[in-house]
């Protein structure tokens, strides 16, 4: 009986974990898009020698959120 | 290039003399005289916390493995890393993009205050009507930072420097630049 509970319980964890591992890569996925966009206009404004690398690390932390988000759903 | 003048940056590029940019309403012909940011002092807060929460990270690594498996704990410290690096990015760059510009014939003024708030004001060198700079505290007057207030003329926006280094310097550099029949305090 102890047992049993204690495996539902660990679905339970499981479960929410997973629900909100796929919710906040969802939510950092489209925060990245929205800084990825506002960089653009940002170098647009303002033109530096650093606006390559800015950029750069910018589409990285794209790349990075959707990784992130395909470990979620599939990973976890 | 109209910018002849050999670039000198001082305090990690806060206070840029005769700086290589270009920016949204720049004109052919404009020379750029100053760039400035905040004081990197004024930046201390965020990178202290992004230490604090790297180590509540490292010390939650020893808790999590009595609650959630390999792949949950895989899966949180990837998150929590790049969450990291995204906050230490996100403040550089609301630090990096915030800045004002002096040139021989404009003060401009542009803010990214959030990440989606962005606001360029412009005037004109003739249209200003008063400058003040405030340096006021113990940080402030040890690493010399602080703000310069333009007052313009008419309707126009004013325009506020915060934080940044040499406050003074900056003051004695747009009233050198002034037209010789306009004069400010």
């Amino acid at each position: 009986m102890n047992l049993s509970s204690l495996f539902e319980s660990q679905n339970i964890i499981g479960t929410f974990f997973k629900i909100a591992a796929v919710l906040f890569a969802l939510i950092y996925l489209l925060y990245t898009l929205v800084i990825n966009k506002q960089v653009d206009v940002m170098n647009k404004t303002l033109t530096d020698k650093l606006d390559p690398l800015v950029a750069l690390v910018s589409s990285v932390q794209v790349a990075a959120a959707f990784v992130l988000f395909i470990i979620a759903v599939f990973l976890v | 290039m109209e910018n002849n003048q050999k670039s000198l940056n001082k305090r990690f590029f806060s206070y840029c003399l005769y700086p290589d940019i270009r920016f949204e309403t720049y004109q052919p012909g404009e020379n750029i005289i100053l760039l400035l940011r905040a004081h990197p002092f004024t930046q201390v807060h965020w990178m202290v916390n992004s230490i604090i929460l790297a180590l509540i990270l490292a010390g939650l690594n020893f808790i999590m493995p009595a609650f959630f498996n390999l792949s949950q704990i895989f899966f949180f410290n990837v998150f929590c890393v790049i969450f990291l690096l995204s906050f230490i990015f996100y403040n550089f760059i609301i630090w990096y993009f915030n800045v004002g510009i002096i040139t021989d014939k404009r003060v401009i003024d542009i803010d990214f205050s959030s990440i989606l708030y962005k606001q360029v004001v412009v005037t004109r060198l003739g249209e200003i009507e008063d400058i003040t700079d405030k340096s006021a505290g113990y940080f402030e007057s040890l690493f010399d930072y602080g703000n310069v207030f333009i007052q313009t003329a008419g309707t126009q926006d004013n325009i506020e420097f915060t934080n940044i280094p040499f406050p003074s310097q900056v003051v004695e550099k747009i009233n050198s630049l002034l037209p010789e029949n306009h004069e400010s305090e």
